[in-house]
């Protein structure tokens, strides 16, 4: 009878390791998966300005963050969103900002962009800078995912500065005000 | 050549198996009488301690805990049984610091299914607990997802500290286990638990991610689980007889 009570003390010895090995197993992070929808681009449709129903495409159209690229010439320049493609809508990743604080990110949209990488100096592309305000908020995800931030537009301008005297874009609308998702389209301009 | 031995082994052992067969017809045959033994059973309370938050709070530089358990056996095979505990556990991944502080309760009964022989007195039993705990979780800091964050260069970090406290939980649990007398009075015993949220009060805009006592959450539904390591010592009380009725072969 001692006999079997010391392989049973042997047996717990054992189970002791293998319940903190699992222990410690089932703490594994999870990982955030790529469905999840976490911090929205905003989303920006191009419309006819006269047929204002009408999606209208523009042409050869190269867009990139004001500041990180400078007059790209292929799709691989760092900071080219979209290079040099008939484009109906655009994705912009917006800049995180202080939680609550008003915060700007600037876009350049070039049009014709094969008119300046074409040699022919009597022409060239058009750029017009869109600005766009918004403050920013802090959801919580998962426990994989964290947080993401959803952005309140405040205000979208196109040439802010007010120095672009050739613009091709003609107006613009906020359709949805709270930037949550992508699911739906957030700005429309008008062309 | 090998089939040709399979065959013989084959019958052979057949053979063998319906001598023996027989012979055990033979020793069913014979008359038994039987044999009345009577063993004392100690009844009491028995505290003790889970060893393996303990070794956890140790080696884990994440995690401080401790649960003292202590049951009363009330009758042959049911045993009141609770464990009261203490656990601060920081979570932290890729996303997201987060500490949980809180102490728990867990009160239910064990039963007893193994059948002991002679005068042990270990169990193999099934346990049932309701449980509750309240805590505090504290986000220490967080990162925000985003995909596209190496468009500006941006890593997002939010060094926060916010204290969400007043948070309980409510569940039951099944418990598998084990409890064995090692020494006079003294038991080990290792048990598996599966614990199902019966209610949780969690902050607004944030969940509980960890719940003491009930372990970690998980995403996908209600359940949780956990394991125990124990060392307990039987405080006796009273005793009590065990009848044991054996058949024996008469001379």
């Amino acid at each position: 009878m001692n006999k079997s009570k010391r392989i049973k003390s042997i047996i717990f010895l054992t189970l002791i390791l293998i319940s903190t090995l699992i222990s410690y197993n089932c703490e594994r992070d999870d990982i955030c998966a790529e469905s999840t929808p976490t911090t929205p681009r905003l989303l920006v449709e191009f419309y006819d300005a006269t047929e204002q129903d009408e999606l209208k495409s523009v042409t050869r159209l190269t867009v990139y963050g004001e500041g990180l690229a400078d007059n790209p010439t292929d799709e691989n320049t760092e900071g080219t969103l979209i290079f040099n493609t008939n484009a109906r809508a655009i994705e912009l990743p917006l800049f995180i900002g202080l939680e609550g604080e008003p915060t700007i990110s600037r876009f350049k949209l070039e049009k014709d962009t094969n008119l300046r990488l074409n040699d022919n100096p009597n022409n060239n592309s058009n750029i017009d800078i869109i600005e766009i305000e918004y403050t920013t908020e802090f959801k919580y995800v998962s426990r994989a995912c964290g947080y993401k931030s959803v952005f309140n537009l405040i205000d979208v301008e196109i040439n802010p500065d007010g120095d672009d005297d050739d613009l091709w874009i003609e107006s613009e609308e906020i359709i949805e005000i709270l930037v949550e998702n992508e699911n739906t389209v957030h700005v429309h301009i008008f062309h | 050549m090998k089939t040709q031995y399979m065959y013989t082994s084959f019958i052979k052992s057949s053979i063998l198996l319906l001598l023996f067969s027989t012979m055990v017809m033979a020793q069913e045959e014979k008359k038994t009488v039987k044999d009345t033994l009577i063993y004392k059973q100690k009844y009491g309370l028995r505290l003790g301690a889970d060893i393996s938050k303990l070794a956890r709070t140790f080696f884990d530089d994440n995690y401080t805990g401790f649960e003292v358990m202590g049951d009363y056996r009330l009758t042959k095979r049911i045993y009141l049984a609770g464990e009261i505990g203490n656990e601060e556990y920081t979570l932290e991944n890729e996303v997201l610091s987060n500490t949980t502080k809180g102490s728990y309760f867990r009160g239910g009964i064990d039963l007893n299914f193994y059948k002991n022989w002679l005068d042990m007195e270990n169990m193999i039993y099934v346990g049932f607990r309701g449980a509750a705990s309240t805590f505090s979780q504290t986000l220490n800091s967080y990162e925000i997802y985003n995909v596209y964050n190496q468009y500006w260069n941006q890593q997002f970090t939010v060094e926060e500290g916010t204290e969400y406290s007043g948070l309980t939980a409510i569940w039951a649990e099944i418990i598998i286990g084990i409890k064995a007398e090692l020494f006079n009075n003294f038991y080990a015993g290792i048990n598996a638990q599966l614990k199902g949220l019966i209610t949780e009060t969690a902050p607004n805009d944030y969940e509980n991610l960890y719940i003491p006592g009930f372990n970690r959450t998980y995403d996908s539904g209600r359940f949780g689980v956990g394991f125990g390591f124990n060392l307990s010592y039987l405080v006796p009380i009273f005793k009590k007889d065990k009848v044991v009725v054996q058949e024996k072969e008469k001379e």
